[in-house]
C-alpha cells in the first residue's frame, strides 16, 4: 500500500492544548463573573473581592454568595461529568457510554424524585433526618447504589463482564425509569415542576455549602482519575491485551465505574441532572488530543469546567430575569454541535 | 539442534486441562518450551489452539494442570513482573480509538516506568511499520495493524534480560509472503538473543521454515511434539488434517508441505473435523 | 387555624411595611396576588410578574416575567431593584427567598388559599401591603356581598349537585379534581358535592371512570383557551348533565385562582348547576 503522508493524524500538541484550555477557563471564568440579570461593573468585582476597599454591599453579595459559587460548582461538576464520561468511555471501549449507562443519573433521579414526591409523606422520616440536604444525599445514594447494584450483577467470580454490564444498566435504567414514572404519576402539579426542574439541572441554587458537601467528593474523583490513564489506554486495545500488558483488569474496571459515580453523584446531587458534557467533551477532546487518557482526562477535566460555567452564564442571561435550567441550555447547544461534528467528520 | 539452553524450561505446561460446561476444551496436555526455541503451534481450526495460548497468557484459568514459566507457577507471578518478560499477541486486538500507530507500540511499555524512544523506534524500525508512526491504527491495513501490534508485543519485553517469553497467536496471518517473511526471519533471531516463542502458524511451509520444533494439536489434545522434519510428516498431516501431501525435505534443509491435487479436481484444503470426506478412507 | 395565621400574618408585614416610600416596586410571584394588585389599582408598583401571572392580560403582558415560582431567580429579581416580592408560600427556592432578604428585599409569602374567606382575607393582606387599605376594604365587601349572594342562591335549591370538576393542563393532559383542591373548595362554597371527592388532589382521568360518575354538572378549568378539546372525550359529551348544557369551560385562573374575581366565578358555575337533580337516562 502506497504511503499517504497527508493520512497523517493532525493533532494539537499537548503543551498548547493545555495552554489554550486554561486560556478559556480563565476567560469563561470572567464572563460568569461578570455576567448575570443583575448588572456588576468592574470596579464591584475588583472591590468585592478586595476585602480592604468598600464595595456595594449588594454587588458584593451577589458576587460573593452568587456568582463566585456558581463558578466554582459549575467548574466541579463540568470538569467531574466530562471526566466520568472518559472513564467509562474508555472503560467501555465505546465513544456513546455516558454516566447514564451504568445507572448512575437512573438511581439518582428516582431517588430525587421520591424525596420530591413523598418526601412529606412516606419518606418524612428521611426528610425530617436529613433536612436541607435530603434531596442531594438521596440523589447521591440512589446513584452509588444503583451503580453497585450493576456493577453486582455484572460481577462473577472475580470478573466484571462489561457487556452484562452494560445489559444490567438498560435493565435497572428501565426499573428506575419505571419507578420514576410512578412517581411522576402520583405527583401533583406543585412536585412535578420541581422534580422537572431538578432534571433539567440547574446550578442557580448554588451555595457556599454545597460546595463544601459536594466539592470533596467530585476533588476526589478528578484527582484519582489520572491514575487510571495507563490502564483505560491498555483498555482501548482490549481487555485482554491490558491484562497481558500487566494491569489488573478488575481493579481497572471496578475503580473507573467507582470513581464515575462517585463523581457524577456527587456532581447530580446539587446541580439536578446536566446532560451532554460528560458524552461530547470526551469526544470533542479525542478529535482535538488523540485517545490517549494522560491528555484526554485533564483536557475533558478543563473543557467540561469551561463548558458548563458558559452554558450558566448563557443561562443567566438569555431570559433575564428568569433563568433557564442549564441542562435545557447543554442540550439546546450541544445536541445540533454534536450532530454538527457527526456531519462534518462524516464528510472528511 | 537444540539450542543451549538454562536447566529449567521457561514454559512448562502440566497435564493442563480446560472443561466448560460439559465439553473438554483442552485435556491431559503437556509440553515445555524452552529459551531459544521458537515452537510453532499447529492444527486444524477448533484443535484449541487459541484457547491453548489464552490459557498460558492467564485469561482463562485452566481447570486441571499446572503451568509454570521459569518455574514458577502463573498464578504465583506478580502482574508486573511476567507483564516484562511475557509479550502476548492475541488474534484480534481493538482498533476503534483513534490511537496512531506510535501510540499503540508505546502502550507495550505499559507499566514500566517510562517509555524509551530508541526501543520503540527501533522495534518499529524492524517492522517496517515506521513510516506509519502517525497514522490512526484504524486507517492502516491489516498487515500493517498486524506489525503494529506484534511491535507493541515486541517492546513490551525488548529491553528486558533474557529469558522472555512470546506467544503469538496467528501474528502473520493478514501479512503477504515477504512481510511473513520478515516477521519470522525477526523471530529466529530473536531466540538467539533469550527469547523462547511459542507461534499458533496455519502455515504449514511457514513453520517447517522456521519453527525449530512443533506442537501438534487436534481436539484439544497435543497429538505429537518433537523437531520439526520428525513431525511434519505426511502421516500427520492426514491424521491431523485429513491432507494428502508430500513432504520434501529442501537443500535449505528444511522440509516443504506439497498438498496433493484431490481426485474431484479442486485443491485440498485442510478439512475441519466432522467434515463430510469423499474420499475413501487410506 | 387559617385565620389566626392569616392575623399574624398580617401583623407581621404591617411592622415590616415601608411607609415613606410613594411607590414600592413590587415584584408579584403568584397569579392571583398579581390580580389582587391590579384590582388595587397598584399596577404601577408592579416591576416583574412570575409566568403564573396572565391576567390581566394588559397589564402582566408587558412586565418581565421572572420565571416559575417555584424556581425563581435570585440575581435576575435582585437586578429589578425590588422592595418587595409578594408571593405565596408556593414559592421557592428557600434560598433565594433567604438572599432576598439579606439583600433587603422584603419578601411576603401570603398563605395557600384553601377557602373563600382566605380569599377575602388575602385582598385585605394586600391592601395593607400596597398601602390601598381603602381600596382593598371595597374590594374585599364587594367580593363579601358577592359570596352572600351566592350562599343565598345556592340555598335555594333542594339538593345537593354533585359536580365533577375536570383540569386542562398544559402537557398534563385532564385531570380530575379530587378533595383538597381550590375546585373542592369552590364546590363546597357553593353547596355542592364533588363527586370525585374519594380522590384526593388532581389525578389523571378515566374516560370510564368519568361515566360511572353520573354528574349533575361538569365544569372544565383549562389553563389555556382551547385547551380542553370536547371532540377528545366522546364519553363525556354523551353523559347527560353534558347534552343539557350543565357544563361550563372558562380559564383555570378565573375559576381556581380565588382573587377578585372569586364571586363571578361562583356566579358562573352556578348559572350551569341545574335546579333540579339531572334526570339519570339509560340506567
Amino acid at each position: 500500500m502506497a504511503v499517504d503522508s497527508s493520512a497523517a493524524v493532525r493533532r494539537v500538541p499537548a503543551p498548547l492544548g493545555i495552554l489554550l484550555l486554561l486560556a478559556l477557563l480563565l476567560l469563561a471564568g470572567a464572563v460568569s463573573v461578570m455576567t448575570g440579570a443583575y448588572p456588576l461593573q468592574l470596579s464591584d468585582i475588583v472591590a468585592s473581592l478586595w476585602p480592604r476597599v468598600e464595595a456595594d454591599p449588594l454587588a458584593q453579595m451577589v458576587l460573593q454568595d452568587v456568582r463566585l459559587p456558581r463558578l466554582i460548582l459549575g467548574l466541579l461538576a463540568g470538569a467531574v461529568l466530562a471526566v466520568s464520561g472518559a472513564l467509562l468511555q474508555g472503560l467501555f471501549r465505546n465513544p456513546l457510554a455516558d454516566p447514564g449507562l451504568i445507572g448512575v443519573s437512573a438511581g439518582a433521579g428516582l431517588a430525587a424524585v421520591a424525596v420530591i414526591v413523598l418526601g412529606s409523606t412516606v419518606l418524612s422520616g428521611w426528610t425530617a433526618f436529613t433536612g436541607r440536604w435530603a434531596l442531594p444525599l438521596a440523589a447521591f445514594m440512589g446513584g452509588s447504589l444503583v451503580t453497585f447494584l450493576a456493577w453486582r450483577i455484572a460481577h462473577r467470580q472475580g470478573q466484571t463482564s462489561v457487556a452484562t454490564l452494560l445489559l444490567a444498566g438498560i435493565a435497572i435504567n428501565a426499573i428506575a425509569g419505571a419507578g420514576t414514572g410512578l412517581l411522576t404519576f402520583m405527583a401533583d402539579d406543585a412536585q412535578l415542576r420541581s422534580l422537572t426542574f431538578w432534571s433539567m439541572g440547574s446550578l442557580a441554587q448554588a451555595t457556599w455549602s454545597d460546595i463544601a458537601v459536594a466539592g470533596p467528593w467530585m476533588l476526589l474523583a478528578l484527582v484519582l482519575a489520572p491514575l487510571l490513564a495507563r490502564p483505560l489506554d491498555a483498555f482501548l486495545l482490549g481487555e485482554p491485551v491490558a491484562g497481558h500488558l500487566g494491569y489488573s483488569v478488575d481493579w481497572v474496571k471496578r475503580a473507573a465505574i467507582l470513581l464515575a459515580a462517585l463523581g457524577v453523584g456527587a456532581a447530580g446531587a446539587v446541580t439536578g441532572l446536566i446532560g451532554f458534557v460528560g458524552l461530547v467533551v470526551p469526544h470533542v477532546m479525542r478529535q482535538l488530543f488523540g485517545a490517549g487518557h494522560r491528555m484526554l482526562l485533564p483536557a475533558s477535566a478543563l473543557a467540561g469546567g469551561v463548558l458548563l460555567v458558559a452554558a450558566d452564564a448563557a443561562a443567566r442571561v438569555v431570559v433575564a430575569p428568569a433563568e433557564l435550567p442549564i441542562g435545557l441550555v447543554m442540550a439546546l447547544v450541544g445536541g445540533p454541535f454534536f450532530l454538527g461534528l457527526l456531519l462534518r467528520n462524516r464528510m472528511v | 539442534m537444540m539450542p543451549q539452553s538454562p536447566p529449567l524450561p521457561l514454559l512448562s505446561i502440566r497435564e493442563l486441562g480446560i472443561t466448560v460446561g460439559q465439553r473438554s476444551l483442552l485435556s491431559s496436555l503437556t509440553a515445555d518450551l524452552w529459551c531459544g526455541e521458537l515452537v510453532g503451534l499447529l492444527g486444524p481450526n477448533g484443535a484449541g489452539k487459541s484457547t491453548l495460548i489464552r490459557c498460558l497468557a492467564g485469561e482463562l484459568s485452566p481447570t486441571s494442570g499446572d503451568i509454570e514459566v521459569q518455574g514458577r507457577a502463573l498464578k504465583a507471578w506478580p502482574r508486573k513482573a511476567l507483564a516484562q518478560c511475557r509479550g502476548v499477541m492475541p488474534q484480534k486486538a481493538e482498533t476503534s480509538f483513534p490511537f496512531t500507530a506510535r501510540e499503540v507500540v508505546a502502550l507495550g511499555f505499559g507499566q514500566q516506568a517510562r517509555s524509551r524512544q530508541a526501543t520503540l523506534d527501533k522495534v518499529m524500525a524492524r517492522l517496517q511499520v515506521e513510516h506509519l508512526a502517525d497514522r490512526l491504527i484504524g486507517t492502516l491495513s491489516g498487515g500493517e495493524q498486524q506489525r503494529v501490534q506484534l511491535a507493541r508485543v515486541l517492546v513490551q519485553v525488548w529491553d528486558t534480560p533474557p529469558p522472555r517469553l512470546l506467544l503469538l497467536d496467528e501474528c502473520t496471518s493478514a501479512l503477504d509472503p515477504a512481510q511473513q517473511q520478515l516477521v519470522f526471519s525477526l523471530l529466529a533471531e530473536l531466540t538467539a538473543e533469550g527469547y523462547g516463542i511459542l507461534a499458533a502458524v496455519h502455515d504449514l511451509n511457514l513453520a517447517a521454515q522456521y519453527a525449530d520444533r512443533l506442537w501438534l494439536m487436534a481436539e484439544g489434545q497435543l497429538c505429537d511434539h518433537g523437531y520439526t522434519k520428525d513431525v511434519l510428516t505426511p502421516a500427520n498431516l492426514q491424521k491431523i488434517y485429513q491432507l494428502d501431501a508430500r513432504v520434501m525435505t529442501l537443500a535449505e534443509g528444511y522440509p516443504l508441505v506439497v498438498p496433493s491435487r484431490q481426485p474431484n479436481g479442486g485443491h485440498t484444503v485442510a478439512r475441519l473435523k466432522g467434515d463430510a470426506d469423499p474420499r475413501p478412507a487410506v | 387555624m387559617r385565620l389566626g395565621g392569616w392575623v399574624v400574618m398580617l401583623a407581621c408585614l404591617l411592622g415590616q411595611a415601608n411607609a415613606n416610600e410613594a411607590m414600592p416596586r413590587i415584584i408579584s410571584a403568584d397569579g392571583a396576588i398579581t390580580e389582587i394588585i391590579v384590582a388595587l389599582s397598584a399596577q404601577q408598583s408592579l416591576v416583574a410578574v412570575d409566568t403564573t401571572s396572565r391576567y390581566p392580560e394588559d397589564v402582566t403582558g408587558p412586565l418581565p416575567k421572572v420565571g416559575y415560582l417555584r424556581a425563581l431567580p435570585f440575581e435576575g429579581m435582585l437586578s429589578l431593584r425590588p422592595d418587595w416580592l409578594i408571593t405565596s408560600e408556593e414559592a421557592g427556592p428557600e434560598i433565594t427567598l433567604q438572599r432576598l432578604q439579606q439583600a433587603g428585599v422584603k419578601v411576603a409569602r401570603l398563605p395557600v388559599v384553601d377557602s373563600v374567606t382566605a380569599a377575602v382575607a388575602r385582598i385585605r393582606v394586600l391592601g395593607s401591603l400596597t398601602d390601598r387599605e381603602p381600596q382593598a376594604e371595597q374590594l374585599a365587601l364587594q367580593l363579601e356581598s358577592k359570596l352572600a349572594l351566592v350562599q343565598q342562591v345556592s340555598a335555594q335549591r333542594d339538593y345537593r349537585p354533585r359536580v365533577l370538576f375536570l383540569l386542562a393542563e398544559g402537557n398534563h393532559g385532564v385531570m380530575l379534581a379530587g378533595r383538597e383542591t381550590t375546585a373542592d373548595a369552590l364546590l363546597s362554597a357553593l353547596g355542592a358535592d364533588n363527586v370525585m371527592a374519594e380522590v384526593e388532589g388532581y389525578k389523571p382521568v378515566s374516560q370510564e371512570a368519568l361515566l360511572a360518575s353520573r354528574p349533575d354538572a361538569i365544569i372544565i378549568a383549562e389553563t389555556r383557551a382551547g385547551q380542553f378539546r370536547p371532540a377528545d372525550w366522546p364519553l363525556l359529551t354523551r353523559l347527560p348533565a353534558w347534552q343539557q348544557g350543565h357544563r361550563l369551560v372558562a380559564d383555570s385562573m378565573f375559576l381556581l385562582g380565588f382573587g377578585p374575581r372569586l364571586g363571578e366565578a361562583l356566579l358562573a358555575v352556578h348559572d350551569v348547576l341545574p335546579g333540579k337533580q339531572v334526570s339519570v337516562r339509560g340506567r
